[in-house]
């Protein structure tokens, strides 16, 4: 159930499900509205195992791809 | 009465601080580069009133070094102070987050909607006085840029600092709230004092603040903490989920409520031509494209303006040293030191003006219209492979200026790993003074090209340096978590705070050592102490390195001034014209060391102070140690492509 973030494509609304990041790299995402149950946009996916673009909100958020990778979510 | 700003970064809280207090804080695009908290003073009322600026938070609830300070320093905000939170209204709903963390503390509030223009451009239309009666706190829309209902602002904090007037409390679901019932119960047994009101205090210990912790372990009993955990595991049953992210959760959930009901999106958000922006800079291919050109241009103009400027500075200094040695010609001693003093205040001025000066211009201004970000996205990728994330980029950067800011920027990284690492590959970086030696010998002497070599080895070096500490350092990286702001357009005010501020860093901690080494420099010439050190040094600089013994002591003082091992070594070798006395293969090598060895006395400083001695300590001997093996590798390699 769910995949990583790393794995959806430009442009799909996702509802994150899980996060299986560090207590502080957590904190931090939620803080930037990256919620367990939200919903999100991906907004730029660079080719090469760069960081991934979310956007929630009209805020847009930079994640380092290794962390996305620790964040599971489904097609909202 | 004090007026703490607080606000979540990016949300131009510096911006409406510089409007007000001018020229001492700085306005920044790059979450928690303001760390410490920065005061003014302004006149309201006939009463002299401190304003604070202090880092900006996404949250009271962190992990962040800035974002803990500023934490800290409002929960720990004195009796009368007034909380001024300022917005982004364009992003209203995150923002809410914050301000009802806020609303928790039940201290006399303000709320600025800032960038209320940004917010009518995406058609978010927002009630103000119907978000006023929710929060219970004043609610005036703002444009910090433009100064606009900045009077309105500050005045309306004065008057519920003077009335102690305080927000409301917005409730929770049921079973929170009935947590909070008989917690608060039990602290009204037992008077715990009031240092913060009991329902924050009930909220932190739901949050599992550590702080909170142990200030109520002094008052609670065992059986206490027993019925709180109960509790607390009672609450966490339902969604499976720690209470801190259930708290988090609440107050998303509240947040975007009172959003729905104060503001109403008209339209659709466009996409305008900022977004557009973005298809180019952060493009897979055209974004390194657009990197490199910014970069390149960036760095062609400093150096074009420096190379005008330097002379014009330095020729000055000069004429003013060589009257002073007419004037003071009796007494050698006193003019040794006169001299030293006035090279060393000559230097700074020839480094600052035509170099450090447009360089931090040109910075601010990519951070303050949000390209800095983005160009910590790119480099992300190219970060990990050594080790680091994105964000390292911006001290590095930095260094290509003077190190001294560059390792102070490493502040904005969270794991103290990722600093060391970072703090020691900057230190590496050929700072505009060495630039000068590397362009003035390597690049006169030999070819611009074998000078332009020597930084693409310097960037070799940094990579694999990098990819060898972490190795050494395994750790994993929490990964960049970067907010990518909307591209602004920088306001000249802030621009050049901030440009100042940086500059300051400069003025008050490398300059003063330049001062003193210049003088140590004139000293040891004036008491004759020159040879002895050369030959002292002779078996490394002749017998490892291969240079002639009389550099040994321009390498000694290259230490205290780096920019000085150009000038000095002309005065070693007793002449400018040094193909005649050092092969080319001696100048490159000796261009190389002095690149790479230990960092200069202002930079250790530095170390010292964002670090610890140990770690400065350890960092110059990991670049005295690089610079060795590569001037004897350039030794022996060099004269076999010539």
């Amino acid at each position: 159930m769910g995949k990583r973030l790393t794995s959806y494509k430009d442009g799909d609304k996702i509802k994150i499900i899980r996060i299986d990041a560090g207590h502080g790299a957590l904190v931090n995402l939620i803080n930037l509205g990256l919620n367990i149950g939200n919903i999100v946009e991906i907004g730029r996916k660079s080719n090469m195992k760069g960081p991934v673009i979310v956007s929630y909100q009209g805020t847009e958020v930079a994640i380092g791809y290794g962390l996305a990778t620790k964040i599971i979510a489904e097609i909202a | 009465m004090e007026f703490i700003l607080v606000g979540q970064p990016n949300c131009g809280k510096s911006t409406i601080f510089n409007e007000v207090a001018g020229y001492k804080s700085v306005a920044s695009n790059f979450p928690g580069i303001t760390v410490k908290y920065t005061k003014s003073h302004i006149e309201l009322e006939n009463q002299k009133i401190s304003v604070i600026d202090i880092p900006g938070t996404y949250s009271l609830q962190t992990s962040d070094e800035a974002e803990l300070a500023a934490t800290k320093y409002i929960l720990n905000a004195p009796e009368d102070a007034v909380i001024i939170n300022i917005l982004d209204a364009s992003v209203l709903s995150r923002s809410l987050e914050l301000t009802l963390q806020l609303m928790e503390l039940q201290k006399p509030m303000v709320v600025a909607l800032n960038m209320i223009d940004e917010a009518d451009r995406k058609g978010i239309k927002i009630n103000s006085e119907k978000l006023s009666k929710i929060i219970g706190a004043p609610v005036i829309k703002t444009n910090g840029r433009k100064g606009k209902g900045i009077y309105q602002l500050f005045n309306q904090a004065y008057f519920v600092g003077k009335e102690k007037i305080k927000p409301s409390i917005i409730k929770g679901p049921a079973n929170v709230e009935n947590f909070f019932k008989s917690v608060l119960k039990i602290m009204k047994e037992k008077r715990i004092p009031e240092r913060w009101n009991y329902r924050f205090m009930t909220l932190k210990l739901l949050e599992k603040d550590d702080s909170i912790v142990i200030f109520l372990d002094d008052y609670f009993k065992k059986k206490d903490w027993e019925f709180i955990n109960k509790s607390v595991k009672e609450i966490e049953k339902i969604p499976q989920r720690n209470s801190e992210f259930i708290i988090s959760s609440i107050r998303h959930n509240m947040a975007f409520h009172i959003f729905e009901n104060v503001a109403k999106v008209e339209r659709s958000i466009k996409k305008d031509v900022r977004d557009k922006l973005d298809n180019l800079f952060m493009h897979p291919f055209l974004g390194y494209v657009f990197l490199i050109s910014i970069l390149y241009l960036t760095f062609w103009m400093i150096f074009t303006i420096g190379g005008i400027c330097e002379p014009l500075f330095l020729n000055n200094f000069e004429k003013l040293s060589k009257l002073l040695s007419i004037k003071f010609a009796d007494t050698p001693f006193l003019l040794s030191f006169l001299r030293g003093f006035v090279q060393g205040i000559g230097g700074g001025i020839g480094i600052v003006i035509p170099f450090l000066l447009p360089f931090f211009i040109m910075l601010s201004l990519l951070e303050d219209t949000g390209y800095l970000a983005r160009v910590a996205y790119l480099i992300d990728n190219l970060m990990h492979k050594i080790g680091l994330h994105g964000m390292s980029v911006v001290p590095i950067i930095l260094g290509y200026g003077c190190t001294v800011p560059g390792i102070l920027a490493t502040r904005i990284l969270k794991s103290p790993r990722d600093k060391f690492i970072t703090a020691a590959l900057t230190t590496m970086v050929p700072c505009s003074a060495r630039m000068t030696i590397i362009f003035g010998l390597v690049g006169f002497f030999i070819s611009i090209k074998a000078a332009i070599l020597i930084y693409i080895i310097n960037i070799i070096i940094l990579g694999l340096t990098g990819k060898l500490m972490s190795k050494a350092m395994p750790q994993v990286s929490p990964g960049l978590i970067l907010e990518i702001p909307k591209y602004h357009l920088p306001g000249i005010k802030a621009l050049f705070n901030k440009t100042w501020f940086r500059l300051k860093e400069f003025v008050y901690i490398a300059w003063p050592l330049l001062i003193i080494g210049s003088i140590i420099l004139e000293l040891i010439e004036h008491l004759n102490l020159t040879n002895s050190i050369n030959s002292f040094l002779s078996p490394f600089t002749s017998g490892i390195l291969g240079l002639p013994a009389v550099v040994g002591v321009t390498l000694i003082f290259g230490i205290m001034r780096k920019e000085l091992a150009l000038i000095l070594l002309f005065s070693a070798l007793k002449t400018k014209e040094v193909l005649t006395v050092m092969t080319p293969a001696q100048i490159y090598s000796f261009t190389i060391f002095v690149t790479f060895y230990i960092p200069c006395i202002a930079t250790i400083a530095a170390l010292a102070r964002e670090l610890n001695w140990k770690k400065a300590g350890l960092i110059a001997g990991l670049t005295f140690f690089i610079a060795v093996i590569l001037a004897v590798l350039v030794r022996f390699i060099f004269p076999i492509f010539t």
